[in-house]
């Protein structure tokens, strides 16, 4: 099973929609997403990535444990980590780039937990967060891809990973679609 | 140079802890081990210290500093009435159960930050029952303690603990709880008044009392292990009397707990249950 976990922020929400809604059913790799998002509003999030998507998504509970074909997305006001028992562990702690959950946390954690089974995939978005968590994931031997900055709303989240990583792939969104699709 | 995300090595991670044992008598083998690495590499981080090494030394040399170190290796709350619809729904339905005690025990495990306690403290106030109630805060670290003591309230979380308060009450006013002094805020130490600190742990430690009414303990099982998790849970259980309410994190459960049985739930969206 590989692991597949993606960031996103401000701009990423179409694309993700359309990842959802392109891999087929009883996909048989797990999917983390971490999309920056209001703190305070609990629900209707998951209903909305729903609507299209192919796997079920749901929000992890503390010491849920991961299952493949399932797109588990960081809670509101959460921190994200997967620990070394394929447990999701939830936590409070500072935000990190002003985000809770923050996508370095949720990759680094992703990264350390499944070296070269995981793959990172970074969206558009407005601020840093995710940079430092790719790089982890890229030392840890897995495979990361930026979606191409041209495509995105917002383009500092993956320049800010361009620049200090040496990614594995730039893609579009299609292509993106193309290479989880086509995942052994 | 350490960095926020290092992985510490797992043998540097052990002598840290055993470590802070030997130095502070506070057990962290207990933690969920990926969050405790990310709270030590944080603090590192923070205070320049580049090897665990480094580290060891200056927390047997800087008592200071090893206070300092172990309060940052709790994580702290993150505002007041987080969760607002949970503070909602324990004013409409569980103060008035409340309000049948002639005389209350509620009990707040493991503080760290003083949000929950404020926000419990201002709920109890409003309803004009934290007379009749008596409030333990129990915290393994004595400066975690103090920091609540102090009612300090850091500046950035005011508007957003004023905000989810208005979520309870458009009418309600954070400041009414609040002083200035010095340009820092602090809650009322008029309400502090009401409740009793006491340094204790919450694994091989006896309860501050029993019989309690409420037990408050959200997202604090989030920083415990599996198997610990499961002891602290039938430890709280048996502490809280037959019709007292149980309260834990939103994203947290009760699986697996031998008193899960015990617990009816009266909110399941707020993982608030009531004792059998």
């Amino acid at each position: 099973m590989q692991n597949i976990v993606i960031g996103g922020s401000a701009g990423s929400f179409q694309t993700v929609t359309a990842i959802l809604s392109s891999i087929p059913r009883n996909y048989p790799h797990a999917i983390f997403l971490c999309l920056h998002r209001l703190k305070n509003v609990r629900g209707g999030f998951v209903e909305a990535l729903s609507l299209k998507s192919n796997v079920p998504i749901c929000e992890p509970y503390d010491k849920d444990s991961v299952m493949p074909g399932i797109a588990y997305l960081a809670p509101a006001n959460y921190h994200m980590y997967v620990d070394a028992n394929n447990q999701f562990s939830l936590s409070t702690e500072e935000p990190i780039n002003h985000s809770r959950p923050s996508i370095d946390v949720t990759f680094c954690s992703i990264a350390k937990t499944f070296k070269s089974n995981a793959i990172g995939i970074l969206l558009s978005g407005a601020n840093k967060d995710g940079a430092v968590g790719l790089k982890a994931i890229k030392d840890a031997g897995g495979t990361v891809i930026v979606q191409h900055p041209d495509e995105c709303q917002v383009k500092t989240m993956t320049t800010a990973a361009i620049k200090i990583t040496e990614v594995d792939h730039i893609m579009f969104t299609n292509n993106i679609i193309d290479y989880l699709k086509n995942l052994k | 140079m350490i960095d926020e995300f290092e992985t510490i090595p797992y043998e540097d991670f052990r002598k840290i802890i055993s470590t802070v044992r030997t130095l502070r008598d506070v057990d962290f083998t207990y933690f969920a081990q990926d969050i405790l690495m990310h709270r030590m590499s944080r603090s590192m981080y923070m205070h320049g210290v580049q090897s665990p090494d480094r580290l060891i030394n200056k927390l047997i040399a800087d008592n200071y500093f090893a206070d300092l170190f172990l309060s940052e290796l709790f994580v702290p709350t993150t505002e007041m009435f987080r969760d607002a619809s949970m503070w909602k729904f324990f004013e409409d339905n569980i103060i008035e159960k409340l309000k049948n005690e002639t005389l209350c025990k509620i009990w707040v495990p493991q503080i760290c930050g003083d949000d929950e306690l404020f926000s419990l403290l201002t709920i109890l106030h409003r309803k004009r029952i934290l007379n009749r109630c008596t409030v333990y805060a129990t915290s393994p670290v004595q400066k975690i303690l103090n920091d609540a003591k102090s009612g300090y309230i850091e500046q950035k979380k005011i508007e957003i603990s004023s905000s989810n308060f208005k979520k309870i009450d458009p009418d309600a006013d954070l400041n009414h709880y609040l002083t200035k002094e010095d340009k820092y805020d602090y809650f009322s130490q008029e309400l502090l008044n009401n409740v009793i600190f006491i340094k204790r742990g919450i694994i091989g430690t006896p309860p501050p009392d029993n019989g309690f009414n409420l037990v408050l303990f959200r997202d604090r099982m989030l920083y415990l292990n599996v198997q610990t998790k499961k002891a602290v849970i039938d430890s709280l259980a048996k502490t809280i009397v037959s019709g007292g309410f149980f309260i834990i994190g939103i994203r947290e459960y009760l699986t697996g707990c031998d008193f899960r049985g015990s617990f009816i739930p009266v909110s399941k969206n707020e993982n608030i249950y009531v004792k059998k």
